[in-house]
C-alpha cells in the first residue's frame, strides 16, 4: 500500500515537473529580432495636425544620415516629396515601413518623387537602426534637437515626444496634396500611396 | 523570482527523495537517486525543445482560406481551380513548402534570392518538380504589396497576401519572418507540419536536404 502510495506521489512529481517544464519553454519567447523592443498596443492618433491637401508646406532644414542637411525647399520646381514621419528607432512596425519603401524605389522614380525619412531620433541612433534595413537610397532626416520642431510645425508631435506615423505628398510648387496620419500601431498601405502620387 | 525557484527546486529534490527512499523501503542512496533524477530530466529534454520551436496547428492551417493568384500561370503551378478563394490543402502537391514573409520585412527581402534558387533546385529534379510545391504567403501585405515584392526578386513561385495575418490563427507563436513551413498532404485531406525553420536559409541545398530527412524520418 505504501509502495502504491509512493508511485503516486513519483508520478505527480513527474507530472509536476512536465508542467513546469511546459510553462518554462512557453514563457520563453524566441529570440531572433530581440533588439526590436515592442511598445504594446498605443493610442492610434496622439495630435491634431491642422495642415491639409492645399496648403504650403512648412520648410525646414534638418541633419541627414549622409551628412548633408535636408532642406524641403531644396526640392521646390525640382521634385515632388513624400515626407514619411515614422514615430522611433526599433520600435516594430516602422522598422519595417522604410524596408518596404526601399525596393519601391522604381515606384517614387516613377512619378518623379522624392521620399524623405524623418525621426525623432538623433543621427547615430538612426545610423544603427537604418543600418539593419539595407542600404536606403532615400535620405533619412534627423528631428532630433531641437527635439520634434518639425513634426511639431506639422502638427503631428505626439505627447510623448515621438511623432506620429504620417506621410505628407508635397507637389513640385511646395503645395501638401495629400495627409495621411496613419494608426501609430499599423501600416499605412503602399498603394494608398502610390495612387496619391498618380495623382500628381 | 530566483529564490522562489530555489525553494520550489529544493522541495521537489526533498518529495522526490522521500517517495524514493519509501519505494525503495531500505538504505537510500544519494547517488541512485541523483542519477534516476538526471534520467528523468533527460528524458523530459526533448519536450523542452521542441515546444521552443515553431508550433502550428495543423487543423487550424488546413482550414485557412486565402485569396487564390490573379496569375494564371501561378494558378496553374498550384493546380487550382477556378475561385476567388482556395485553402492550401487544394494545392496539388504532396509537399508544400510555405513561405511566410513581407515585403516590408529586410531580412525577407535579403532572403528572396536564396529560396528563388531554392525553388529552381526543386524545378531542376522531376522527382522533386513533381512532388513539391512553393507558395510564399505575405503576411499582413495587401496583393499590390506582394507583387512589389514578386517584380523586385523575379520570384517565379506564387506569391499570396495575407492582409489580414489569417496564418497567425495556425501558430502559437508570434509570426517572425520569414518562417518556412512544410506540409505533407495526408490522405484524409489534411495537413501534417514535416518540418518548420524559423529565420532566413543561409543555403538552398542545406534546406532541401534538411527538410527532405525530416519528412522520411518516421516522425515525418
Amino acid at each position: 500500500m505504501r509502495k502504491i502510495q509512493s508511485v503516486v506521489v513519483i508520478m505527480s512529481f513527474i507530472s509536476l515537473w512536465q508542467l513546469l517544464a511546459l510553462s518554462l519553454s512557453w514563457g520563453a519567447s524566441v529570440p531572433a529580432d530581440s533588439s526590436i523592443y515592442d511598445p504594446g498596443k498605443l493610442k492610434a492618433i496622439d495630435s491634431s495636425t491642422k495642415l491639409k491637401a492645399g496648403d504650403i508646406a512648412p520648410d525646414f532644414s534638418l541633419p541627414s544620415l549622409s551628412g548633408h542637411p535636408i532642406t524641403l525647399s531644396q526640392y521646390l520646381n525640382k521634385k515632388n516629396v513624400v515626407l514619411s514621419f515614422v514615430p522611433a528607432a526599433w520600435t516594430p512596425v516602422c522598422s519595417q515601413q522604410w524596408p518596404g519603401y526601399n525596393i519601391a524605389k522604381d515606384l517614387f522614380d516613377k512619378y518623379d518623387t522624392q521620399l524623405i525619412g524623418i525621426s525623432v531620433d538623433n543621427i547615430p541612433t538612426l545610423h544603427a537602426w537604418t543600418k539593419e534595413m539595407g542600404d536606403l537610397w532615400f535620405p533619412v532626416a534627423s528631428d532630433f534637437w531641437p527635439h520634434g520642431a518639425v513634426a511639431k510645425k506639422y502638427g503631428i508631435l505626439r505627447s510623448n515626444g515621438v511623432s506620429e506615423r504620417a506621410l505628407f505628398v508635397i507637389d513640385k510648387k511646395g503645395v501638401i496634396r495629400y495627409v495621411d496620419v496613419h494608426d501609430i500601431n499599423s501600416m499605412p498601405k503602399l498603394e494608398n500611396l502610390i495612387k496619391e502620387l498618380k495623382k500628381l | 523570482m530566483a529564490q522562489v525557484k530555489r525553494c520550489l527546486n529544493q522541495w521537489v529534490v526533498k518529495l522526490f527523495l522521500e517517495s524514493y527512499e519509501s519505494l525503495i523501503g531500505a538504505n537510500m542512496n544519494k547517488a541512485h537517486v541523483l542519477m534516476v533524477f538526471f534520467i528523468g530530466l533527460v528524458l523530459l529534454a526533448p519536450e523542452l525543445v521542441t515546444s521552443q520551436e515553431l508550433a502550428v496547428n495543423s487543423n487550424v492551417l488546413t482550414n485557412l482560406k486565402f485569396d487564390a493568384p490573379e496569375n494564371l500561370a501561378d494558378k496553374k503551378y498550384l493546380g487550382l481551380h477556378d475561385g476567388p478563394i482556395f485553402k492550401l490543402t487544394q494545392i496539388r502537391a504532396k509537399f508544400i513548402i510555405i513561405e511566410i514573409f513581407s515585403m516590408y520585412c529586410p531580412i525577407c527581402q535579403r532572403d528572396a534570392p536564396v529560396v528563388n534558387e531554392l525553388h529552381d533546385l526543386i524545378l531542376k529534379v522531376p522527382s522533386l518538380r513533381d512532388n513539391i510545391k512553393v507558395v510564399g504567403i505575405g503576411v499582413g501585405n495587401t496583393p499590390y504589396e506582394v507583387s512589389v515584392f514578386k517584380n523586385k526578386f523575379n520570384v517565379s513561385f506564387p506569391l499570396i497576401a495575407d492582409d489580414n495575418i489569417l496564418i497567425q490563427r495556425a501558430l502559437t507563436n508570434n509570426i517572425r519572418t520569414p518562417t518556412f513551413l512544410v506540409g505533407k498532404l495526408m490522405a484524409d485531406g489534411k495537413f501534417k507540419i514535416v518540418f518548420t525553420k524559423v529565420g532566413a536559409i543561409k543555403n538552398a541545398g542545406e534546406f532541401l536536404k534538411e527538410f527532405v530527412t525530416a519528412s522520411n524520418s518516421p516522425r515525418g
